[in-house]
């Protein structure tokens, strides 16, 4: 197996593309960038690009947020192909993910969930471990996750779970020491038992953050310093393994680059010091930090538990008294209701942030309604989260008049062509040489990013009022011609004609040129012959054709 | 007979207009942007930017943290 022996790169930061402009103009002294897998898996366009001229000057390493090692569905074939392919385009030095599960039964709940740590779940996690890394061709690293609730099944602690595990699968570690704070304040683990009884060896990057805490527990949110007990629990890390990989990883209210890096500027500090800023953090135990089970569940079944209150919004439904250990001023019905929220409010923010025009024509309270009810009716089943959006317009257009609809409709459309592959734009040098008689046997493709629309109403119209910032109402009906498309990185509308419409949508069906445009002309309709020159100008000025190079 | 010919006609006028390639016309679709300069290849657009961190955001780090207050008071 390839790269059994990580290099090491030094300290690194976890790449956000509002840093990016930064970095390109000032090229600061970081020895390496992490990227988060998905955010380039099933994307194309500008963060591609991104990450192409990051990789010129920066050894990058992947993270992953979706491999669900710990769930009961088999592997996800298209995300370990996506993966792989990512891989072998980005080169990275190496591949993380977390020892955590994301959804069964092909629902994806777009959070780390925790698993009972049971001899069932090990073994399992194990054999997927091992299937991963074969067809990987690489040894892969897994991280400690931040959780929420324990389960009363589990029967031994996560530290030793995840000694094993790392032993049983011969895979490397990435040790998030905040997780580690946090898990530990959550559970009120002891921080330096578990630091102690993990196999250092196979750490190969440790990972640093700012969490929120709430009194009752922590929030591991990535959006504030590290704070000085991790500091110091870092410290003890290095003096007992090593020097390590090290990064930050700042996801929230992100500061300016110079701020993030004054963090990195503090692991060197600590990791070097000849002290640590506070004393070793100890949360009170109020019980042995191993609870041996008393009934034995199956692993799919915890699963199945915990999933089914997730969405469904009822945590009675996992029996949270029976399932999870109860921690002083935080009980088993509030640990789940973390995850539960969690799920309603990141699929609301999702849909929530792409239909502002929708959320100005029909207001507050019916946006949240709908928006609350697609999420209750609609489980997200694909590892792109940003996917979700797409059964949103169908869903909702029994609940919203036709022409709110078609606004749903372009919204969710603009929303996607993100993501859309990139494609070049035809130029007219790429015709040079072309004939009437070999033009109308061409085919002319789209660019990737790009649909066009026929709506019953001046949908377009309407957005665009939403932009200038005037009060929306139900327009006259009057059909409209639309074309959404990404150029140089903006998205962007461009009204069409009917018969120029007409024209597009043959052409975009694959008709050679001179099929396309005898169907424009039938019935010879002289007038259309005028604009045809017109339109074709207006297509190409425009980069609406696709080179086909 | 007449159909080609006209289709070639067409088709003429057509590849004229490729080759003269017309003025950008299109609106941006989102408020703040100006054209390509605004965002540019540098990921500084507002959208594109929440857009690339929706994977990360949602799965890793419980933005759910943030969103939740964002979304409570809505």
């Amino acid at each position: 197996m390839e790269n059994t022996n990580f290099p090491v790169l030094g300290y690194g930061l976890g790449f956000r593309p509002t840093h990016f402009p930064y970095i390109t103009a000032h090229k600061p002294d970081i020895d390496w960038f992490e990227i988060i897998s998905e955010n380039y898996m099933d994307a194309g366009g500008q963060q591609r690009r991104v990450l192409d001229e990051l990789r010129e000057h920066y050894p990058i390493v992947m993270h992953g947020v979706s491999l669900s090692i710990g769930t009961v569905d088999p592997l996800n074939s298209e995300y370990l192909q996506k993966l792989k392919a990512l891989a072998d385009q980005v080169q990275p030095k190496w591949i993380s993910d977390h020892l955590c599960w994301t959804g069964i039964a092909h629902k994806n709940t777009h959070d780390l969930l925790p698993v009972p740590y049971t001899e069932e779940a090990l073994a399992h996690i194990i054999e997927r471990i091992k299937r991963v890394q074969d067809a990987l061709g690489r040894r892969i690293i897994l991280e400690n996750p931040s959780t929420y609730l324990e389960f009363t099944a589990s029967s031994m602690s996560e530290w030793e779970f995840i000694a094993r595990m790392a032993e049983g699968a011969d895979c490397g570690l990435l040790l998030d020491v905040n997780n580690i704070y946090v898990s530990c304040y959550n559970h009120r683990w002891d921080p330096k038992t578990y630091i102690d009884a993990l196999p250092l060896s196979r750490v190969q990057q440790i990972h640093l953050a700012g969490h929120s805490n709430k009194g009752t527990h922590i929030v591991d949110t990535h959006d504030d310093h590290v704070i000085d007990e991790v500091w110091t629990m870092y410290r003890y890390v290095l003096e007992k393994g090593g020097l390590k990989n090290t990064m930050v990883e700042w996801d929230d209210k992100i500061p300016d680059f110079p701020i993030v890096m004054e963090e990195v500027a503090k692991a060197k500090h600590w990791a070097s010091a000849d002290h640590a800023p506070t004393e070793m953090p100890s949360f009170q135990s109020f019980r042995d930090n191993i609870r041996p089970s008393e009934q034995v569940t199956p692993y799919i079944e915890e699963l199945r538990n915990v999933q089914d209150a997730i969405l469904s919004g009822l945590s009675a439904n996992m029996q949270p008294d029976l399932r999870i250990v109860p921690k002083p001023d935080f009980a088993p019905d509030e640990q789940i209701q973390t995850y539960i929220d969690g799920y309603r409010y990141r699929l609301f923010d999702i849909i929530y942030d792409d239909v502002p025009a929708l959320l100005a024509m029909i207001g507050q309270d019916a946006i949240d309604n709908l928006i609350s009810a697609y999420i209750e009716a609609t489980p997200s089943t694909h590892f792109n989260v940003a996917r979700y959006i797409e059964g949103f317009p169908a869903f909702a257009r029994d609940h919203l008049s036709p022409s709110a609809y078609e606004l749903c409709v372009l919204e969710t459309a603009l929303s996607r062509l993100f993501d859309a592959d990139e494609t070049v734009a035809l130029m007219p040098d790429d015709m040079a040489g072309a004939t009437p008689e070999s033009f109308m046997d061409m085919v002319l493709r789209p660019r990737a990013a790009l649909k066009i629309f026929v709506f019953s109403y001046p949908v377009n119209a309407l957005y665009q009022a939403h932009l200038d910032g005037l009060e929306l109402s139900e327009p006259e009906k009057q059909p409209s011609f639309l074309c959404v498309y990404r150029h140089n990185d903006t998205i962007w509308r461009l009204d069409l004609e009917e018969r120029e419409y007409m024209v597009l949508s043959s052409l975009f069906a694959g008709l050679p040129v001179g099929e396309a445009l005898n169907a424009a002309i039938s019935g010879g309709d002289e007038t259309a012959m005028a604009y045809i020159g017109e339109w074709f100008s207006k297509w190409m000025g425009n980069g609406l054709l696709a080179s086909a190079a | 007979m007449t159909t080609i010919i006209q289709n070639k006609k067409v088709a003429t006028m057509a590849l004229a207009g490729i080759l003269a390639m017309g003025a950008f016309s299109a609106a941006p679709a989102f408020a703040g942007h100006h054209g390509a300069n605004s965002c540019s290849a540098a990921g500084c657009s507002a959208k594109t930017e929440k857009s690339s961190c929706k994977a990360k955001t949602s799965c890793k780090d419980k933005t759910s943290c943030k969103s939740m207050s964002s979304c409570k008071d809505k």
